[in-house]
């Protein structure tokens, strides 16, 4: 485990799933790729594969038929893996909470509730800013722990 | 269509994929490397807003309605607010008006560009991806100015607007504009001189002009069919009956066209922030109303980033509304998209076509599911 | 160009099943119609050019529901047909306009109506694991968060 988590701290690989966001996230997430923000240059890469990626970043309230689909891209990544929740929907069910005010029936009370999340973005949508100072975070807790 | 393979096979795409940044499946039946038929699961976004609207007062739901879709916000608050202020029957300050129309279209250039980008993406052709997003930065840091947020503006409020627009901003906005227009002006011509571009777009998803009219196609995607429909010229609401703009089509049919057409729009755009800022009448921002909203039903319909957007209230004179109804452009393009991807004839659509023929609708399919599930967009 | 919704209006009124047509405001206009005559007034108004959905709504006013064809380019006509909420059923208007299906299929997700020939009636909007015949956004169904799969 010592040199797989001394490499993950080199250059992790992040996994974006769009959980049912409202696009506000995801293009958050997009951003952080393009030249403005460049998330490249602390050796993170946006992966299309969850066999290839190291994080999961999760977007958006997590609504019932994506359920399954989540756990089972969550269950096909390699360990050590690990989780970031983007933006309030995705941390609690953001607006689609319940509140007191009648719930939406499709979204999950936040992704704590299906995963272990190790980090959190908060923001709605949180700035591209934001993101990488969670994902930067994230790496070095990997690295602190022994 | 006549084919050597004689067996069809199902391949899912989604609804996590590369090419895909939201949840969608598209169950394609593939003969070969041919697309023979397509079906849709847009069911990954369906979050239950709609019934969770009838939950909220009308003020908790402007910021419920503003998270159907995280880029085209403005639309989706601009068509809540004025189903409530037409049931109210009152009209806005006139300044609110203009500055809607400023807020609208900031959004419309930057979810073209987004498009436009996202559209360079998936034909292969990312140094231009890199290019138009740090171009579009441009407008989400004049809607940051102006609005006081990049993405989730909640710009608008029941009865008029929240911001004023100072003069700093006004002249930040114009020198913005010049810029946005001269980098909008270099995009068209690399997209009519880039054989990169050409070649992927040309003669794919293909939408005839009669098809695109009955299978009821919106926004850019009808336009490039041809037909000049904007819910902007034939049922203006806010300022739109005083500013002068064109209704951009092009007879192309195909995803190039719907390239152009966006560019376009995004010119016309400019010159109506342009216009706005000159003409902005002064007077109050916000035209206070009661809590409690008349009973009755009102029908709206504004031209969001990608097409006709429409949303139903039904009141019943309490501080909750009985029903929310809200008809997403990607929605009405989903026929479209359908008969898009259906090999017919000479017409062949192959697997390697797919991400650029669904990226041409501009879908947004979290408007599309709100529910409801949109963009959707 | 559609035809303005003043003479739209005129015209509906003689039509066997339409029990009432008015103009609401500008450019907006509403026609009440029985079940049974709903496919034939759309079909008049599809052949007068009112040929594009702009939405289809369905509201649940209690013992009854109500099912809103709102369709036209420039002006809007509203179809409007009650419905029991016990059986509801009605001819689908997908044969007139295609893209109907669609819409006809989100309703039949959310309210149970029930569309006669309607080419494909699967599942739109809910997710697969959804219990027949629950109806979300019926006026009886009280909406719950989902339960969590784990403690916090």
């Amino acid at each position: 485990m010592g040199v797989q988590r001394w490499a993950m701290g080199r250059s992790p690989w992040v996994l974006h799933f769009n959980t049912g966001s409202c696009n506000g996230c995801d293009i958050e997430v997009v951003a952080t790729l393009t030249p403005r923000y460049d998330i490249e240059r602390f050796g993170i890469f946006l992966k299309g594969s969850p066999r290839h990626a190291d994080v999961l970043m999760v977007t958006g309230p997590i609504t019932r038929q994506v359920k399954d689909r989540l756990i089972r891209v969550y269950e096909q990544m390699a360990e050590p893996k690990f989780v970031v929740a983007v933006g309030s929907c995705c941390i609690s069910g953001g607006v689609f909470s319940n509140c007191g005010k009648g719930a939406c029936y499709n979204v999950y009370a936040g992704l704590d509730s299906l995963l272990p999340v190790d980090a959190y973005v908060p923001g709605c949508p949180p700035k591209p800013e934001a993101i990488i100072d969670g994902i930067t975070k994230l790496v070095k807790k990997i690295k602190e722990e022994k | 269509m006549s084919s050597s393979y004689e067996r069809i096979f199902n391949l899912p795409l989604g609804p996590q994929h590369p090419a895909l940044k939201e949840p969608v499946l598209l169950d394609l039946k593939v003969e070969g490397e041919h697309v023979v038929d397509v079906a849709l699961d847009v069911s990954y976004n369906h979050r239950g807003m709609e019934k969770a609207a009838e939950y909220r007062t009308y003020v908790q739901d402007l910021y419920l309605i503003e998270r159907i879709c995280g880029i085209c916000n403005i639309a989706h608050t601009l068509s809540f607010c004025q189903c409530v202020e037409g049931l109210h029957g009152k009209e806005i300050p006139e300044r609110a008006k203009y500055l809607r129309v400023i807020a609208e279209e900031l959004e419309r250039i930057q979810s073209h560009l987004l498009w436009l980008g996202v559209a360079a993406h998936e034909i292969g052709f990312d140094t231009f991806f890199m290019y138009i997003w740090l171009d579009r930065e441009i407008s989400l840091d004049l809607m940051e100015e102006f609005a006081g947020n990049r993405i989730t503006t909640s710009y608008n409020a029941i009865g008029g607007v929240k911001r004023d627009m100072t003069p700093e901003v006004a002249n930040k906005m114009k020198k913005g504009m010049d810029k946005l227009e001269e980098r909008v002006k270099f995009y068209k011509k690399v997209v009519l001189s880039e054989r990169t571009v050409m070649k992927r777009t040309m003669g794919i998803g293909i939408l005839r002009r009669d098809a695109a009219i009955q299978l009821n196609a919106v926004g850019p995607t009808l336009r490039a069919s041809g037909v000049d429909m904007d819910a902007r010229a034939d049922d203006p609401y806010a300022a739109h009956s005083l500013v002068p703009f064109k209704v951009v089509t092009d007879d192309g049919c195909d995803a190039f066209s719907r390239i152009i057409v966006r560019l376009d729009e995004t010119l016309e755009s400019i010159n109506m922030i342009r216009y706005c800022i000159e003409k902005l009448p002064p007077g109050p921002l916000l035209q206070r109303l009661p809590r409690r909203v008349p009973a009755g039903d009102f029908l709206t319909r504004v031209e969001a980033p990608r097409g006709e957007l429409v949303h139903f209230l039904r009141a019943d004179g309490s501080d909750k509304p009985y029903r929310y109804k809200v008809k997403t452009p990607t929605f009405s393009n989903l026929a479209p998209l359908r008969e898009m991807l259906r090999s017919k004839g000479k017409y062949v659509v192959n697997v390697a076509d797919v991400p650029v023929i669904l990226a041409s609708i501009d879908p947004c399919f979290s408007c599309t599911s709100r529910n409801e599930v949109v963009k959707s967009s | 160009m559609d035809p303005s919704v003043d003479s739209i209006v005129m015209e509906m009124k003689g039509i066997k099943g339409v029990i009432d047509s008015k103009v609401i405001c500008e450019r907006r206009a509403q026609v009440t119609v029985s079940a049974e005559a709903y496919h034939s007034v759309v079909e008049t108004l599809q052949k007068k050019g009112f040929a594009h959905i702009a939405a289809m709504t369905c509201i649940d006013s209690g013992e009854n529901l109500e099912l809103l064809l709102q369709i036209g380019r420039r002006a809007i006509v509203t179809v409007k047909v009650i419905l029991p909420a016990q059986t509801p059923s009605i001819d689908s208007v997908s044969d007139i306009l295609p893209p109907a299906s669609f819409h006809e299929r989100e309703i039949h997700d959310l309210f149970g109506v029930e569309f006669r020939n309607c080419p494909d009636s699967s599942r739109l909007m809910l997710p697969e694991e959804w219990p027949k015949g629950t109806f979300p956004l019926r006026k009886s169904f009280q909406p719950e968060t989902p339960a969590p799969l784990r403690g916090p």
